[in-house]
Order: structure tokens, then C-alpha cells, then sequence
């Protein structure tokens, strides 16, 4: 490969200047003339029917310029991606379903009227009996939440039901068996700092956004569905995003933008409507909970024969975008067990909270965290060394798996990486096979006994980082000057600078020479956006490919109007010449077209389905076993970045994992059990990582498509979304490794483990 | 045309002197404003951000007489007279040349999304202008109210500590 000019070098990225310098602009910073503010009354029941309500008063308020309730929205509005599930959540209804469902929308000249005019609204309700676990959901005698969902349950279109190999056989052939149930019910919050922000303008029959988006196209076209309107109604700018991590995706709870609709088209004026603090806790979305059953088996030699799994997700008070998580999630089976032998089937609930939703780790943190335990299990009991089954089974280049999201043709062959080497350098790196002294054996025990210390590892991943398209225009103009047209946004992960990199490496221009557009789904073709670390893979080929194209029509040109054969030209600092003889030269202007003209091409990508992602992660915890604490006093990292494009953002996303970690070390929604309501809404009641409390930490990134053949851009693959997933299991496990007890309830808090450790000992005597 | 009597919280702003009408009329600042809103709405000074308006994220961190606090936190009516840099005032004002520590984050990537980037540069600025050569520990612990999703803890902390070595070196 020859040397890349771009790509890999250091360079500011795009936001950088506007970001240190408070230029930056999010869309809370917009001011549209005649702009106004939405404020929305909530219901203080987790389930009740609106037997009147009374908005007169608030109406009258001067300043008030308009209040909307279920009766005044169109019942076609639901939340709805129009694919599935079925329709059945109306954005207002006669019901509420939560604590903190909509009752009125207000819009006022001031956020301080539209409070004041809440105070005026009288509602009367009758109160219903509420459903909030799965268990409660699907009881015999469950209270029902909607007529189109028997029994609670959301009826699913995804694959979510299939067996494959000879799960009898795989079980037969096992060494061991384990059978576990595990659960994830804490409801973490994503939390990014900047909480979901919308401004809507309702013009010319279009719905306007400014909106913080991570997947502006996605987001739009599941605007337009719950809208009811065809997909040219909807227009969608996402400026900077002030952080997602899966809670701006809007894959599926598009609530806030749908209400910002509502409110900017009964105003008849742009409304910014934003949620506070408590709103971005208590309303928007959480990581789903979720439980399974699974029955795993494994020879003696630390392979894995045959999975089972049956999982339950709670979606909250309305279902969406749960189905396709969970059907992400089962890509946690072959990432983590090289067997072909499984089975899998798995329901959605609704209940009366929080609507659950996507996190960084889009079902495959949830799962990750389920398989890992039963791994862990079988490991223990036949004294596998973790990293000894990891190498084992991660995926090497070119391995037969079973992807079931790849439709028809589920067996794919893995195309990107050799993971099992990534275990191994990643291992060899933390030294794990001198640190780990055995399942249970701490590698340190204080003189007085009450400390201990162990190490763990997790590894997580998914294999369908592509099979979703992708589109970007590129335009060089005759003077040389290069537009690249994509409505991929930019949430910190240095996505567009990617984009910028590969454009210039491509056409051999100046990084100076080329803009990137707005992320404005009005003015850009579609692109399924910046989820699943699919961005620089996908967001980077089709930038190439549009690149391709450009400069295909340039050689069509300079053949058109000079003769010179096709095959025989190159591009590069502005001008066609030929390969032959880099002499000769034609510029775009004059020779090949006029100042103020141009040529654009076109860039597309279908989507893969072999493609995969991987990473893991190593701790040593300290335990204090009188105080029930514990610390992490190393942490180590390993990803394979393919060939790295940005470093500085790649090694700021190498170290992003805190929420990972935190799962286990203190974040937590708290849930009020009579009524579920959250009880922690603010930034000081739930617990997240300070900078004075960061953990010792180092990464190693590997570049294993340097010099070697492949279809990615430039050798790049993403990176980032699997930071979180191994945290939990890593620390789970290490903390068995320095102390033998086993934590199924994240976070592992005090008294969780103290009561773990007193069970210990009471077996024990 | 009336003349009527009125109460006005006069404060300094990047330089500039802003006389801000107290009320209850439609342009006027109600007393309960905090100065998070007086800033970025009145006076159009965006680059703070409102992250969690409880003080508990420092995405509003301003630097008043000296000092780093939460805009959020503070009411308007309590700053008469004060003096008030935000991370707009940082820079040149005739040239745009970036402070030092602003060019630190630059060049160490110290931000990702860049939501909280202003509340821990002007935290960190104040606490820099008190302090000429602190430990990483002690900018760990004066920035431990600023939250950050995003992880920067460790590229945000490393560009704080290049420009102090890099002031040190200059002052010597």
C-alpha cells in the first residue's frame, strides 16, 4: 500500500476550534425569530384514565400560545417506526402509563409561563393498577396496558426465534452444563451532559428540526412514521450533538421530537422544547432490563458445544426499538461461543415506567453481560482459564458463523479481524497469565486479611457492524474547491473527520480544499447514520466511493473533450494527468469544465452482514471485605482500529469506558417501588465516575489491516461502541477471583457484597 | 411617553458593561433569573452550556472576581458590579489568538462531544490563575464537579497539565 497522506496523521478536528472556544453550536443555542417554549404537564400516576380535564384557565394566560391534549392529537399519531411492532402507543392518550406520560403540552413566549400555565390545569383521573416488572406483566391476571399487546407482550417482526446446528447433539458432546438465570434490572441511564434537544418549525407543510441527533436519516424517517406524514415532511439538522450513547439515537422513542411537532404546528411558531434535568431521568429513556435463562455446555478443552437462551426485555411503557436490540444482542452468541449448536427465543413486555431504549452497546451490553455469566460458570467448575476459552472461541478472519440478523444467509464468514489474536496481544499486554493465579484465588491478600485482590476480564462484541446503507455525494467544482455531502452528525467520536480524511486521501486534495456539509437530512441523501461503530466503515467507504465516481466522470471528461484513454488517468492536487506520463497534465479549469461549474459523484454502500466488532477488557479490583468496597486499581483495554484514521479521538474513544465500569461500581437508576418512579433524577443523586476517582488505566489498539488486503476504507474499522459491554463481567469476575462470591444484582454495592460474603462464610461453618 | 423609576443589576461582561433591567415586564430580567439564562439569553453568550441546571455538571462554569462558579447556581440579582469572563472572553479579543489553555485542549484533544469543554476550561482557568504549579491530582480534585459522559477524564486532565508545564516553561 503506498503511503497515506491523511490518513492516520494528527490534525484538529473539525468541531475543535468552535468547541475550546464556546463557538460550538448545539441546538439549545439556536434562537429562531419568533421562537417560543414547550413545556409539557405530566401524570403523576403510573397508570390512570383522564376522566376529564380543564384547560381553560391555562389557555387565557397571557403569553400562552397554545395547550394541547389527547382529544386535539390526531389518533394516527403513535411512536412507530411504521415496520414494527404494531402501533399502540399514541404520543398523548386518554390513558397514562407512567409516571411522567403527557397529559398537556404547553407553549408559551417564556419556559417560566408555560410552568405557570401548567399550574392552571385541572385533570381529573381514575386511577388504575399498574404493572412494573416482567414478571408482573405477564402473570396470569396482569392488569392490561394495551389492546393491541395481549398479555403485555409487543408482538415482534425481528428474528428472535431460531435454533440452529444439533442443540441436542452439542449438549450430549459437553464436558459440562451449566443452567443459570441472570438479570440487568438497575435501568442505567446513557446521561449524555447535554440533555434531548428540539426546536421545531412547522412551514410549508414540512416539519422542520434542529434537532441533537446522532442518526439524523434514522431519526427522521421514524419522525415522519409516528407523524403519519410522507418522508419529505420531515427535514432534520442535527448541529453539534452534546453526546448520545445510544439516547439520541432515536431509533425509537422519537416522543420529544414528535411533541415538538405537535406543539411548533398548534402554535403556528418554531417552539424549543427541551427537557430538564429530571425529564432527561424520569421520562426519556433507559437501558432496557432484561432477564434469561441459559443453558450452556462446554468440552473439557474449553470450547463451547451448545447455547440456550430465552430472554424477557422490558420496554417500559411503550415498545419500539427493544425488538431490535435483542436481535443485535444475539450476535453476543457467536462473538463469545464458537459453536454452531444454539437456540434462541425472546419476548418484549411493556409496563407501566420509563420507556426502555437503546445504550451504547445496543443489546449486546445486556447480553454480553447474560452469556458472560454462564461462561464464567462453566469455566469455573472445569477450571478453564477465561482468557484460555476467550482465545479459543473469538472469531478468527475468514470463521463460519451464524449472524441472525443477516436474513436469508445467516451463515456468514467473519471478513475483519483475527479476534482470538487480539485476546492474546491484549492478554499478553496485561500480563494476564502471571496476574492470574486461578478461578477464585486472589492475587493478593492484605496481612491482616480484610483486603483482597483480583482480575477479571469481558469481551464483547457484534458482527453486524454494516447491514445497513449508507450514502454520501462528493462535488469538485472547477476550481478545485471539494463539497462532501453526508448527513452523518458529530457526537465526539470524530466521525466527520473520518469522512474528511478518507475524501482527501481519495482525491488527493488538501484537507484545507474540502467542506463537509451540515448534517441535514433536507440537504444530503439518507445514510442510516452514526450508530453501532458502522460509521467509519460505512460512513468512510461511501465517501470513497462517491470520491470514485468523481473521478470517474473527470477521466470520462478529459477522454470526452482530449482523447486521452480512461484507463490511463489519475487525479490529484486538482488536476486529471496521465499515469504514463504525470506530465501531462488538464486542470479543471480551463480544461475540463467551467469556474462555476462542477462534477459530483455519488457514493453508496448496501451494508454487510460479516462484518464484526470486538473488544476487551482487563481489571484488578481491590476488595475491602469489612467495609464491602472495592476499587479498580488497573484497568487495560484492547480494540483493533484496522488502520487508524484519527488518533487522538480514537485513543479519547479507547477511553471511554467509565459507564461500562460504572454499571458495576455505582450507576443505578433507583426505581421507587411503589410506583416506579425514579427516585435519583439528578446529576448529584445518581452516581457517575469524577475526575478525581479515575482509574489507573492503558489500551492497546492494533492496526491488523496495515498492509494487508481489504474492502474497508483505507483498512479502517470502528472502534467505540463496544467500550462499555465488558466492564460489568470483567469486574464481576475479578471480584470472585478476591473473594469467591458471585454478584448477580449490578451494581455491586456495600452491602451487596458484604451480604454475599456473610452467605459465604455461613456455607462455609 | 413615561418615565418610570427601575431597578438595574449592572455587570461586566468579557470587557464589555451590560445594564440589565429587573422586572416583571416582558423585557425585563425577573428576579429569580439565574445568571446561566441572563448570559446565554440576554446576552447571547451560548458557548456555556446548561447541562443539568441543579450545579451539579459545571457545564455553566463561568469565572467571576476571580473565581470559577455554576451560572446555574447563581442568581443574577446577586452579581451586581461583578466582573465576568466566559469562554468567549478567553481568547484575543482583537487578534482571536487562543489562551494557552484553550490552545492545550487543541492540541491534546482534550474534548469529544465538547458539551462540558467550556465549564472545565474556564474551571480549570480560574484554578490556574491561583495556583502556578499544581499536581495532577490537585486539577483532578478542581475539576471533580465537572461531569463528562463522554470520558475525557484523562486527554481534558493531560491538556491542563501540558499548558501548565508549557507556562512554566515560559515564565522561567
Amino acid at each position: 500500500m503506498s503511503e497515506l497522506k491523511y490518513v492516520g496523521k494528527e490534525t484538529v478536528r473539525l468541531l475543535g476550534r468552535d468547541i475550546v472556544t464556546g463557538r460550538a453550536r448545539y441546538t439549545g443555542d439556536f434562537r429562531l425569530p419568533g421562537m417560543q417554549y414547550g413545556k409539557i404537564l405530566r401524570s403523576p400516576h403510573p397508570y390512570a384514565k383522564i376522566l376529564s380535564i380543564d384547560v381553560s384557565r391555562a389557555k387565557a394566560l397571557e403569553g400562552v400560545t397554545a395547550v394541547v391534549t389527547w382529544k386535539d392529537v390526531d389518533r394516527n399519531i403513535y411512536i412507530t417506526n411504521g415496520f414494527t411492532p404494531p402501533k399502540h402507543h399514541h404520543i398523548m392518550d386518554e390513558y397514562v402509563r407512567f409516571i411522567g406520560d403527557a397529559v398537556a403540552l404547553i407553549v408559551a413566549e417564556t419556559e417560566d409561563l408555560a410552568m405557570e400555565a401548567m399550574e392552571l390545569i385541572n385533570v381529573e383521573y381514575e386511577v388504575l393498577k399498574p404493572v412494573f416488572t416482567i414478571d408482573e406483566a405477564i402473570a396470569p391476571d396482569a392488569p392490561q396496558l394495551y389492546p393491541e399487546f395481549p398479555g403485555n407482550i409487543a408482538p415482534h417482526k425481528n428474528n428472535l426465534d431460531f435454533e440452529v446446528g444439533d442443540l441436542e447433539k452439542g449438549f450430549e458432546e459437553s464436558d459440562i452444563i451449566v443452567e443459570i438465570d441472570a438479570a440487568m434490572e438497575n435501568g442505567q441511564n446513557p446521561l449524555p451532559v447535554e440533555p434531548p434537544t428540539i426546536i421545531c418549525s412547522y412551514e410549508n407543510d414540512t416539519y422542520n428540526f434542529i434537532a441533537s441527533a446522532a442518526a439524523p436519516a434514522y431519526c427522521h424517517q421514524n419522525v415522519a412514521s409516528s407523524l403519519d406524514v410522507p418522508y419529505e415532511q420531515v427535514r432534520l439538522e442535527a448541529p453539534a450533538v452534546g453526546g448520545s450513547f445510544g439516547s439520541k439515537l432515536y431509533s425509537g422513542n422519537v416522543q420529544c421530537l414528535v411533541f415538538a411537532a405537535i406543539m411548533s404546528k398548534a402554535a403556528h411558531c418554531p417552539v424549543l422544547f427541551t427537557y430538564t434535568k429530571e425529564e432527561h431521568f424520569g421520562v426519556h429513556q433507559n437501558r432496557m432490563s432484561t432477564k434469561a435463562h441459559i443453558k450452556f455446555g462446554m468440552k473439557k478443552d474449553g470450547m463451547a458445544s451448545a447455547i440456550q437462551m430465552t430472554q424477557y426485555a422490558d420496554a417500559g411503557v411503550c415498545a419500539s426499538t427493544q425488538e431490535f436490540m435483542l436481535a443485535v444482542g444475539t450476535n453476543t452468541l457467536p462473538i463469545l461461543c464458537k459453536t454452531d449448536n444454539k437456540s434462541y427465543h425472546a419476548k418484549v413486555v411493556v409496563t407501566n415506567h420509563i420507556p426502555s431504549g437503546s445504550f451504547r452497546g445496543y443489546g449486546y451490553m445486556e447480553s454480553t453481560a447474560l452469556v458472560s455469566q454462564a461462561v464464567f460458570e462453566a469455566c469455573e467448575k472445569m477450571g478453564i482459564d477465561p482468557v484460555v476459552y476467550l482465545e479459543k472461541n473469538a472469531m478468527k478472519k475468514g470463521d463460519r458463523y451464524h449472524n441472525s440478523m443477516a436474513g436469508d444467509h445467516p451463515w456468514q464468514e467473519n471478513k475483519t479481524a483475527d479476534w482470538s489474536n487480539l485476546v492474546t496481544e491484549t492478554a499478553k499486554a496485561f500480563k494476564w497469565s502471571e496476574r492470574f493465579k486461578g478461578w477464585g484465588v486472589p492475587t493478593w491478600v492484605s496481612p491482616d486479611g480484610k483486603k483482597a485482590r483480583g482480575v477479571g476480564v469481558g469481551a464483547a462484541g457484534h458482527s453486524d457492524t454494516g447491514g445497513k446503507p449508507s450514502n454520501a455525494n462528493v462535488t469538485v467544482t472547477g476550481l478545485g474547491a471539494v463539497y462532501l455531502s453526508t448527513c452523518m452528525s458529530e457526537f465526539g467520536a470524530g466521525t466527520r473527520d473520518v469522512m474528511l480524511k478518507v475524501v482527501a486521501e481519495e482525491l488527493d486534495m488538501p484537507l484545507e480544499s474540502i467542506r463537509v456539509s451540515d448534517a441535514d437530512t433536507g440537504m444530503t441523501p439518507p445514510d442510516f447514520g452514526s450508530t453501532g461503530s458502522r460509521s467509519t466503515y460505512c460512513g468512510g467507504i461511501v465517501a470513497k466511493r462517491a470520491c470514485e465516481d468523481v473521478k470517474k466522470k473527470l477521466f470520462a471528461l478529459a477522454h470526452q473533450k482530449f482523447g486521452v484513454p480512461e484507463d490511463d488517468l489519475g487525479f490529484g492536487n486538482g488536476f486529471v494527468y496521465r499515469l504514463s506520463n504525470p506530465e501531462e497534465k488538464y486542470g479543471l479549469f480551463p480544461h475540463l469544465m467551467g469556474k462555476v461549474d462542477s462534477v459530483t459523484g455519488c457514493g453508496h454502500f448496501d451494508g454487510v452482514h460479516n462484518s464484526t466488532i470486538f473488544h476487551l477488557q482487563f481489571v484488578e479490583v481491590e476488595v475491602d471485605k469489612e467495609m464491602g468496597t472495592f476499587r479498580i486499581i488497573d484497568h487495560f483495554g484492547g480494540s483493533d482500529a484496522g488502520v487508524i484514521v484519527n488518533p487522538l479521538p480514537l485513543k479519547n474513544q479507547c477511553q471511554s469506558f467509565f459507564a461500562g465500569i460504572d454499571i458495576a461500581c455505582m450507576e443505578e437508576t433507583v426505581w421507587d417501588p411503589n410506583d416506579f418512579r425514579v427516585l435519583n433524577p439528578s446529576n448529584i443523586d445518581y452516581k457517575t465516575r469524577t475526575f478525581n476517582d479515575v482509574v489507573p488505566h492503558d489500551h492497546i489498539i492494533l492496526e491488523s489491516m496495515k498492509d494487508v488486503e481489504n474492502d474497508y476504507p483505507f483498512g479502517a474499522v470502528g472502534v467505540g461502541e463496544p467500550l462499555l459491554a465488558p466492564g460489568g463481567p470483567a469486574i464481576r469476575m475479578a471480584i470472585y477471583n478476591a473473594c469467591q462470591i458471585k454478584l448477580n444484582s449490578y451494581p455491586f454495592t456495600p452491602a451487596r457484597v458484604l451480604k454475599a460474603l456473610k452467605e459465604k462464610e455461613e456455607q462455609e461453618a | 411617553m413615561k418615565e418610570i423609576v427601575r431597578k438595574v443589576i449592572t455587570i461586566h461582561v468579557n470587557g464589555k458593561t451590560y445594564d440589565i433591567p429587573v422586572g416583571t415586564g416582558r423585557y425585563e430580567m425577573p428576579e429569580s433569573e439565574t445568571l446561566s439564562h441572563t448570559l446565554r439569553d440576554r446576552l447571547g453568550l451560548t458557548g456555556l452550556k446548561i447541562g443539568c441546571d441543579q450545579g451539579a455538571c459545571g457545564c455553566c462554569t463561568v469565572i467571576m472576581d476571580g473565581k470559577a462558579v455554576t451560572s446555574c447556581m447563581t442568581l443574577t440579582m446577586d452579581c451586581d458590579g461583578k466582573t465576568i469572563t466566559t469562554i468567549e472572553g478567553l481568547a484575543d479579543r482583537a487578534t482571536g489568538e487562543l489562551d494557552g489553555l484553550q490552545q492545550a485542549f487543541l492540541d491534546n484533544c482534550g474534548y469529544q462531544c465538547g458539551f462540558c469543554t467550556p465549564g472545565i476550561i474556564m474551571t480549570a482557568k480560574a484554578f490556574l490563575e491561583e495556583h502556578e504549579n499544581p499536581t495532577e491530582e490537585e486539577v483532578r480534585e478542581a475539576l471533580a464537579g465537572n461531569y463528562c459522559r463522554c470520558g475525557t477524564h484523562y486527554t481534558a486532565v493531560e491538556s491542563v497539565m501540558a499548558y501548565v508545564q508549557k507556562r512554566k516553561e515560559e515564565r522561567q
